[in-house]
């Protein structure tokens, strides 16, 4: 369904592109009056050119393009009526609107908790593991630093750490996000983000500090990150 | 007792964050970058972003020599630095355009000021603007801001590991290699007469510039240059004493002017006629004309061309090239690998029309493989725009038959992609706000809860403050609008009725929104009345009466090339409120339109931003107002400039966990300081070519601005009513429904990259598929962990190594 709807998002683009770009190109086919008094915005037949831009359709002029085989002129003034693919627009903008819907149906679908309850694979789960793993290690931590008496041996712990939580644990989240939009809406997700990426952003502080070995500050850091990531896991459930 | 740990020693010293240090370093950075870029991107055309090459330098000055900065000490470095220098892009692309268009710039005149403070209150306002969305683009959209995310690596190599140092110095290198022989030819030194058949052999010169460079060395052998060279330099040295007298005669300098084009002598500048008539006279050695700037043909440094892979060479029957490999029918078969791009399609064979082609640029592969799999969207809309529309276009017959298959992609560029381009990423944007209305919400909310935290434990800058600053900035737009707004017309020009000279003396008459200046008061009272005006004809001794009724007063209007806004009429306090309230709203969302692409791409549609503001302004005020459109544009275009640089500043600051606060108030503090250095670089450059070519810029002088030039074509163009609205509407339509599916944003990457030349967004493409490639073979995790640093290292590498040219070539003048 979603391979449906793609194709034919890509297929109105492409006819709604196209048939765009001939909204300035009337058709030297149509009647004398609805051309006269236009303006050229593009040199006209040729080579060399006939007339170029600024020129005025005149009735000889437009006697003189029609005979040299010019089939359209591009022009400055813009009317519906000169608009030769406006059909094929309009066709367009309904493939579009009907591709996009079929789109966002199949990825509601994809994403919807099944019957018999979430998979354990759905991204959704793995950002709600992801999330679990992470408190555990902001946990551990806290509960590991005191015992490691050297100042340097405690910034090289956290570094150590957190280094599997920025290079994993993150990333598993931010790429669960259309899962975690269908599971918990627009809004849901931006709560449970809000919270989530205060507390990823004192673990990069600490972090940061412990890589300067400033252990106070990553200390501190650490901590602070609690409470947000606590506030996180509510709003996911986990 | 033993097991406690000890205190640590870190305690007794606050983590280095703000430090007097970062904010000193970072202000001279800012301020030398801001200068010199201002200058590079005058004569060269393009700007850079400071962020990479200010983290680079804050690492190397705070962490290397001071020996005592941090990673966030570092980040607030190059914060304030980038908030200082980015404004240059917005300013450069907009204010010279009124040199070009004739206007005066001088810090003496009320119009500069005025300017200045546009741009300044843009500056506020694009920063100010963007602040509350920081939650929304980067805590809960999490978009990614490419280049952020390698400034990140770079200032967190310390900690990273050797390793990772080693995969960004790697990066850092193999930019440079590969950059090198990109740059190097922009440094041209002047041409030995013995190379001069080789630089032409390989299309580094044309034989035109090798023919003039031969005649100069025959006038610096001889010591003498013809009588006709001479007499142009004697009018051109005129022209000199004119320009520099101390209230120069513009009627006169007017009249020389047309002398030099009455003496011109072919191949010959008026100022290489001057300057071979100062030799003439002993003033300066003959020698003295073996300058580049002067017309002596410039040998560039080896580069890519230099290579000389050229298309296999196919002839007809009569053993003629075939048109298809030699475009510029020099009898050569043409080169497939230039400077800095590869024309693969030439190699491959596909039809002129196709044109597949591969800039050499680093920083684009690097953003691209940052960006990952999101930027293969930005690649479906260049194949869509280079390899469908515009080939299709064409074999249609949807363009002039003066154009050839090669010609095709530049016109179907202006002719449609580009308005497509624009319109698809307002659409996009629009239904990229609608959908984003939930997370905004939460992300508002959030800093409202915030702000009624305790002072000291505020993560962001709360919404009282920036409304305060949007308020303020919004008065100092107001202040500039309403004072340009009440400009007259023909200020300092002539009087419509009489044909003499304006007089302050006489009060000025509004007309269809724009204010009207007189010669005399019978001028003024013949237009009030409506009634007629008899002139005298010296020459001839007639006279001519002329009834100045509204047909003649349109007639006049039309003649300025000034027809009516929509809101002519409206008093024009009320004009200028309505004109700043729109212009402010339009910054709101061209900031986010230039936030968005940014952290979705790396790339900025600044120009098409700007486009668009002086094209609202011209149809509000009319498109005479063409002082209020740029003062506007630009404005906007500094405002726009600085949000994306803001949210890239704060999305790297996210990654090394500083506090958003921090970093908001300097930034806030420090925005308006670019505008203003920006602003009197360009002045001073603008007077010192007064004084030396007697323009202030475009091609006659060494700063040509190529983007103002783009924008002058723009607005001419404006003035000439052929700005295509049906294809931005058509565009927009299809970029927001474009967005309907499961990307809401979707309509801004294919509307950026159909807006974008192509062989950049073919680079960035590779990048893309490199990063999908590397994340199937090894891992997502893997690609991140040390694929980001070694682009990071590529994109570093490129801005460095680019910034060193250009110093070099400004070096050599």
């Amino acid at each position: 369904m979603k391979l449906i709807g793609s194709l034919v998002v890509i297929a109105s683009l492409v006819f709604g592109t196209l048939s765009a770009a001939t909204a300035y190109l009337p058709k030297l086919s149509l009647a004398d009056e609805r051309l006269l008094g236009l303006t050229l915005n593009a040199p006209a037949g040729g080579p060399p050119p006939l007339a170029g831009p600024g020129d005025t359709l005149t009735p000889e002029l437009l006697a003189t393009l029609r005979a040299d085989g010019v089939e359209r002129v591009r022009v400055k003034e813009f009317a519906f009526d000169r608009w030769s693919h406006a059909w094929w627009f309009a066709l367009a903008v309904l493939g579009l609107t009907a591709g996009g819907v079929t789109i966002k149906q199949a990825a509601r679908m994809q994403y919807a908790p099944s019957a018999a309850g979430e998979r354990r694979e759905s991204p959704a789960s793995a950002a709600r593991d992801a999330l679990a793993r992470i408190r555990e290690i902001a946990r551990s931590l806290a509960d590991e630093l005191p015992s490691i008496r050297d100042e340097h041996d405690r910034c090289r712990t956290i570094v150590h750490r957190l280094d599997e939580v920025q290079r994993q644990h993150s990333l598993t989240i931010v790429e669960a996000k259309p899962a975690l939009i269908a599971a918990l809406g627009m809004g849901g997700f931006a709560e449970f983000m809000d919270h989530f990426s205060a507390g990823e952003r004192n673990l990069n502080r600490a972090w940061s500090a412990a890589a300067d070995n400033h252990a106070p500050e990553a200390e501190r850091s650490l901590a602070a990150a609690h409470e947000p990531l606590d506030k996180a896991a509510e709003r996911l459930g986990a | 007792m033993s097991n406690q740990p000890t205190p640590p020693p870190g305690s007794a010293r606050p983590y280095r964050e703000v430090t007097l240090a970062a904010i000193v370093f970072a202000m001279v950075i800012g301020l030398v970058m801001n200068a010199s870029i201002t200058y590079a991107g005058l004569k060269i055309g393009f700007t850079l972003g400071g962020s990479a090459i200010a983290a680079v330098l804050g690492f190397g000055v705070l962490r290397g020599l001071l020996r005592k900065g941090s990673i966030l000490e570092t980040n607030i470095a190059q914060t304030i630095a980038s908030a200082v220098n980015t404004s240059n892009s917005g300013v450069i692309f907009t204010v010279p355009v009124l040199l070009l268009l004739g206007f005066t710039l001088s810090w003496d005149q009320l119009d500069f000021w005025l300017i200045t403070l546009a741009c300044m209150a843009g500056a506020v306002l694009g920063a100010a603007f963007i602040i509350p969305l920081r939650k929304q683009m980067i805590e809960i959209e999490r978009l990614r801001f490419p280049s952020a995310m390698g400034v990140a690596a770079i200032l967190k190599s310390p900690g990273a590991g050797a390793k990772k140092s080693i995969v960004l110095l790697a990066g850092i290198a193999l930019s440079a290699l590969i950059y090198l022989p990109v740059g190097l030819p922009g440094i041209r030194l002047p041409a030995s007469i013995d190379r001069l058949d080789s630089l032409v052999e390989r299309e580094r010169i044309s034989p035109a510039d090798a023919e003039r460079t031969r005649t100069i060395a025959g006038w610096i052998e001889r010591g003498a240059a013809p009588d006709a060279v001479l007499a142009l330099g004697r009018v051109e040295a005129e022209l000199h004493d004119l320009i520099e007298a101390d209230e120069p005669d513009e009627a006169a300098i007017a009249g020389v002017r047309e002398r030099i084009r009455d003496a011109a002598v072919p191949g010959v500048s008026p100022r290489l006629a001057h300057a071979a008539l100062l030799a003439s006279e002993g003033e300066q050695p003959w020698d003295s004309l073996r300058k580049t700037d002067l017309g002596w043909a410039g040998s560039p440094l080896p580069g890519y061309q230099d290579l000389n892979i050229r298309l296999p060479a196919r002839t007809d029957d009569e053993g003629k090239l075939l048109a298809k490999v030699d475009h510029n029918g020099d009898n050569r078969p043409d080169l497939v690998l230039t400077d800095d791009r590869i024309s693969l399609g030439r190699i491959l064979g596909l039809p002129d029309e196709f044109q597949l082609v591969f800039a050499i640029a680093p920083f684009a592969l690097g953003a691209g493989f940052i960006t990952g799999r999101a930027g293969l969207m930005v690649l479906a809309g260049g194949i869509l725009a280079y390899f469908v529309l515009t080939p299709i276009a064409f074999r249609l017959g949807w363009m002039p038959a003066s154009i050839t298959p090669a010609t095709a992609p530049g016109y179907g560029f202006g002719a449609f992609n580009r308005p497509l381009g624009i319109g698809l990423l307002l659409g996009g944007a629009m239904m990229g706000i609608l959908a984003a209305l939930p997370a905004m919400r939460a992300a508002l909310k959030s800093i409202a809860v915030a702000s009624r935290m305790p002072r000291g434990s505020r993560d962001e800058l709360g919404l009282k403050v920036l409304l305060a600053a949007i308020a303020g900035a919004l008065l100092l737009l107001f202040i500039a609008a309403d004072f340009e707004g009440n400009r007259p017309l023909n200020e300092g020009k002539q009087c419509p009725v009489s044909g003499l000279k304006v007089s302050e003396n006489v009060e000025p008459t509004t007309y269809k929104g724009y204010l009207i200046r007189f010669a005399s008061d019978e001028a003024a009272e013949a237009w009030s009345s409506s009634g007629p005006w008899t002139s005298l004809n010296v020459d001839r001794n007639t006279t001519s009466t002329v009834v100045w009724d509204d047909a003649q007063k349109d007639k006049y209007l039309a003649s300025m090339n000034a027809r009516p806004g929509a809101l002519a009429a409206l008093p024009s306090h009320l004009r200028a409120a309505v004109i700043a309230i729109v212009g402010a709203l339009w910054i709101w969302f061209a900031g986010i339109i230039i936030a968005q692409c940014t952290g979705m791409t790396d790339w900025s549609p600044i120009s098409g931003m700007a486009l668009l503001t002086v094209v609202i302004v011209m149809l509000l005020a009319g498109t005479g107002a063409v002082l209020s459109a740029v003062l506007l544009g630009a404005a906007l275009c500094v405002a726009i400039t600085l949000a994306a640089d803001m949210m890239a500043d704060l999305r790297t600051g996210h990654l090394v966990g500083a506090r958003p606060i921090r970093q908001q108030v300097l930034e806030l503090c420090v925005v308006p300081i670019g505008p203003v250095v920006c602003m009197f670089t360009v002045l001073l450059i603008a007077a010192v070519n007064m004084k030396t070519y007697g323009v202030a810029l475009g091609p006659e002088t060494p700063t040509s601005a190529p983007q103002a030039q783009a924008l002058q074509a723009i607005i001419t163009g404006v003035q000439g009513g052929e700005i295509p609205f049906a294809l931005y509407g058509c565009g927009a339509l299809l970029g927001a429904l474009l967005g309907l599916g499961a990307f809401s944003g979707l309509g801004v990457l294919v509307g950026l990259s159909m807006y974008l030349p192509f062989f950049y967004i073919a680079t960035y493409g590779i990048g893309c598929l490199a990063n999908m490639t590397l994340a199937k073979i090894k891992g997502r995790a893997w690609a991140e962990e040390w694929g980001v640093p070694f682009c990071a290292g590529l994109i570093v590498g490129e801005s460095v190594l680019q910034l060193a040219i250009n110093c070099v070539v400004l070096a050599l003048g």
